[in-house]
């Protein structure tokens, strides 16, 4: 078994395979960082910049044009000239005002242009001074109230955009990098068998001392075996780069989702003994356990982001997945000796 | 006719039994009713990711675990020692300078936000929410004028017809907004539904600018079932190539390139009807969006599956490249608004999803990267379909810089090559530029011009190195420089380019004449040495070129 191992591993080490699975959990994490640019520059443009725009009101509004407009018109048509001049990067319109009642306002931002984004924060800002001037004219209480401090007793300003990285980094890039090292090691499981069987290896390897069930146990040790150095390598890096928590549990359960699947991937391979139908059935049950494992907080990318991020979670949430892995893993294992005593 | 296509239908018929056939469709059925079910609950990995804690309130928030104090010392002990991230007393919300505990505040201010606009609300309804907005975008361009012409009247009459008058808007309708506004829904809700959006108000705290992000889900929707399909392929061609098969069809009549075509013909047809599904379901052109796409999927499939070593690196391969594909498609409608979101065709199904106008020729540029680049690798994948090349052991990069280079059998050949090369280097320039946004700007700035160099000199030497003549080194270099201004006319790309500096006219040619002339004097005794030399001319002018601007 040892020398099926070894034999398997050198195979990958010369292709160089385990470069590839490195590239894509690289690609996850990068297409992870831009999707959080992308969020913090729509929801939060002013993290990018928000000096240097400049917006203007337009309409009978007293009320709206003291909220915080940089440039004050007449008209609609003095305003839209400006705007389309490149002398303001937005335009609010409100034809006449009434204190008393709700107000429809139309903001004109540009298309297509970085400038629309960010100036569309001003925009919000000035808005939101207008409503609350509104609420105080009304007798309405303008906010909650609720002012935010250090642990020190001081006042704390909260940034804006830190939840949109945090959740993004816990609660999608660590459960995808899992998720995406346990199909890794499930492809990897079924390709190891399934050549075994289309080149006819396998039966000369059968007629060795070597069993099926150490055989398929071969298989699913090289393909734990190369997940267990991908998991480690990006935890290490996560820990190092961004300080995550329980490094040790996050691994142990990254082994454990991949013990998942390439049990899975095993069982496939030795039902249909062909890649394509094998990789085809291993995709359809990867794709419905990537989509549900979103879905609640006990599935796996929800445990996965609090044990990371040193959040609550109970001890069945954690040892239920180490668990089903030993389940399916033996499984396969009980599966691979009926099938040679049944050829 | 069409032998090929029979014998992989009957292939097919064989090993797909009735029994895994039904196997089959339960799975899929499975396999959607799960993704249908996560999808309805919505995105839910980051409840209780956050810890709070209170002395007098119960917060009822999924992002939050919380639990009550004994008292406020208790509180704020565990904030300190870091057992909780948030502790909330009287009127005052307590937070540690640390990430976790800055996001548990954001949250709760949000939070806070929201149960203050349900209380006013409940309190005294519509009227504390005196401002309700409408967005409009007007596209504009800005020209440097001493005299501005002044906004047509027309214009301005278009624009006045648009605003809804204060009578139009029911009341009803006020009530509607309010309440949406102030009843969050969680991430991903609704995301399967059908209904098409139209234009709306928000108040001040829901206002923000359009995204197509909500949308993304329904284009995987459109992506992903195909992928099924591709996959099949993938697998059919490599047992060919496994177990010899392919061998013995080019001894027949039978040419590589109709063995690729016959070959992908079902599984090309397959993946349409699933594509064409969601876009009965939607009422959307969506599978014209997505079709230059699977034009690329399908070829660089087939050419990883004839040039892979083992089922092993097939897999990992095409892992990576469908990632990439993947990447390059949904990534830039994250940036819908600029104009570097219309560099995929997937940003266009979402508008046309979102219901909003865009010109068709647009859509058309967008695609036409992807067309060539697929049509290159039909054509490269073809000519690798070689005895010698299917049994050489050399990975499939080196295979891919073979079959390019061998491929330019003549200079008239090495020019359409190299014209068809600049749609690879834009596109893994594209990763480039994305890699930049999450590093330092100076240290980003370097990398993005010497990968630049590195990746467009890669392609030109290779073209050159079979035949280092200075016929050849102008034919290379005319290739590249006509098809990178052809793209260049393109709105999209012309923005692209402001980071890449190709938007001189003659300076690029210069450029890629002289560090192809230099790769062909010096690669002479040893490639490396030319491709180094043309990689360091190129960057020193992309550097020049973008410090001067």
């Amino acid at each position: 078994m040892r020398a099926m191992i070894v034999k398997d591993l050198r195979m990958i080490a010369r292709e160089r395979t385990i470069m590839s699975a490195m590239a894509i959990l690289i690609f996850i994490a990068s297409f992870s960082s831009i999707i959080t640019f992308g969020l913090l520059v729509l929801y939060k443009p002013d993290f990018i910049a928000l000096s240097g725009v400049k917006v203007g009101v337009a309409g009978e509004c007293p009320v709206l044009k003291m909220s915080g407009a940089d440039v004050r018109y007449q008209s609609l048509e003095d305003g839209l000239n400006d705007f389309y001049r490149g002398e303001i990067d937005a335009l609010i319109y409100l034809p006449r005002e009434n204190t008393s009642s709700v107000n429809f306002v139309t903001v004109y931002l540009p298309k297509d242009e970085i400038t629309g984004i960010i100036a569309s924060s001003k925009v919000k800002e000035i808005l939101k001074e207008y409503q609350k001037r509104l609420r105080e004219r009304n007798g309405i209480p303008p906010d909650h109230g609720f002012r935010f401090y250090d642990d020190e007793f001081r006042r704390s300003e909260i940034k804006e955009g830190s939840s949109i990285t945090f959740r993004f980094i816990y609660a999608v890039l660590i459960p995808l990098l899992i998720i995406t090292t346990a199909i890794i090691s499930g492809g990897l499981a079924i390709d190891l068998i399934s050549e075994e069987y289309e080149t006819k290896t396998y039966e000369i390897i059968i007629s060795t001392p070597l069993s099926s069930t150490e055989f398929i146990s071969s298989k699913i040790s090289v393909s734990l075996l190369i997940s267990s150095v991908l998991s480690a390598i990006w935890i290490a890096l996560l820990y190092l780069n961004v300080g995550i928590k329980n490094p040790a549990l996050l691994f142990i359960y990254s082994i454990s989702l991949s013990m998942i699947f390439s049990s899975l991937g095993s069982i496939s391979s030795l039902i249909f003994r062909d890649r394509e139908r094998s990789q085809l059935v291993f995709s359809l049950i990867s794709v419905s356990f990537v989509t549900a494992s979103f879905s609640s907080s006990s599935m796996m990318a929800g445990v996965a982001a609090r044990i990371s991020a040193g959040s609550y979670y109970t001890a069945t949430e954690f040892l239920a997945y180490p668990f089903a892995g030993a389940v399916l893993l033996v499984s396969a294992i009980v599966l691979s000796k009926r099938l040679e005593i049944m050829d | 006719m069409l032998p090929l296509l029979k014998a992989e239908l009957k292939k097919s018929a064989r090993k797909m039994t009735t029994g895994f056939r039904i196997f089959l469709v339960i799975l899929s059925i499975g396999a959607i009713a799960v993704s249908y079910i996560s999808f309805s609950h919505g995105f839910s990995s980051d409840s209780g990711i956050y810890i709070s804690a209170s002395d007098q309130y119960i917060i009822q928030s999924r992002v939050f675990h919380h639990f009550t104090v004994e008292s406020f010392q208790s509180g704020i002990e565990l904030l300190k020692n870091g057992e909780i991230d948030v502790f909330i007393s009287e009127r005052e919300v307590f937070v540690r300078d640390d990430l976790k505990s800055m996001s548990a505040g954001e949250e709760m201010k949000r939070f806070l936000e929201n149960e203050f606009s349900k209380w006013l609300y409940d309190n005294y309804g519509d009227r504390a929410f005196p401002v309700l907005i409408r967005a409009e975008y007007l596209k504009r361009e800005i020209k440097p004028e001493f005299t501005p012409k002044p906004v047509s009247i027309e214009e301005i009459k278009k624009i006045q017809e648009r605003i809804p008058s204060q009578e139009k808007i029911e009341p009803e309708m006020r009530e509607d907004v309010i309440k949406r506004a102030i009843e969050q829904k969680p991430l991903g809700e609704e995301v399967v539904g059908i209904k098409r959006e139209t234009a709306e108000f928000f108040t001040p705290d829901t206002f923000s600018p359009p995204s197509l992000i909500s949308k993304m889900v329904q284009a995987f929707l459109f992506l992903i079932p195909s992928f099924f399909a591709m996959q099949l392929f993938s697998s059919s061609v490599a047992e060919d190539v496994r177990l010899k098969r392919v061998e013995i069809l080019l001894a027949s009549p039978i040419g590589s390139t109709d063995y690729l075509l016959q070959k992908m013909l079902p599984y090309f047809i397959l993946s349409l009807i699933f594509a064409l599904i969601p876009s009965l379901i939607f009422a959307s052109k969506g599978i014209v969006y997505v079709l230059p796409a699977f034009v690329l999927l399908f070829s660089a499939q087939a050419f990883i599956a004839v040039n892979s070593r083992s089922y092993r690196e097939l897999t990992f391969l095409i892992l990576v490249v469908n990632l990439l594909v993947l990447v390059y498609l949904v990534i830039p409608s994250i940036f819908s608004g600029l104009p570097l979101s219309d560099i995929s065709p997937v940003t266009f199904l979402l508008r046309d999803l979102a219901n909003e106008e865009f010109s068709p020729g647009d859509f058309v540029i967008s695609a036409i990267p992807l067309f060539f680049m697929g049509l290159t690798l039909i054509y490269l994948t073809s000519e690798s379909m070689t005895v010698e090349n299917i049994q050489s052991y050399s990975s499939p990069f080196k295979k891919f810089a073979d079959v390019l280079s061998f491929s330019a059998k003549n200079d008239a050949l090495a020019f359409v090559l190299a014209a068809m090369t600049v749609f690879f280097a834009f596109f893994l320039e594209f990763f480039l530029i994305f890699f930049s946004l999450s590093v330092p700007l100076l240290p980003s700035f370097a990398v993005l011009m010497l990968g630049v160099a590195v990746i467009e000199e890669f392609f030109k030497s290779v073209l050159i190195y079979p035949e280092r003549t200075i016929r050849r080194v102008f034919a290379v270099a005319g290739g590249f420089f006509l098809a990178e201004k052809s793209l260049l006319f393109a709105k999209v790309f012309s923005d692209y380019s402001i980071v890449l500096p190709g938007q001189f006219l003659l300076f690029p040619f210069l450029l890629h004449f002289t560090a192809s002339f230099i790769f062909a004097v010096l690669s002479g005794k040893d490639w490396r040495i030319g491709y180094a030399a043309a990689v360091a001319v190129h960057f020193a002018y992309n550097f020049m070129a973008v410090s001067m601007t």
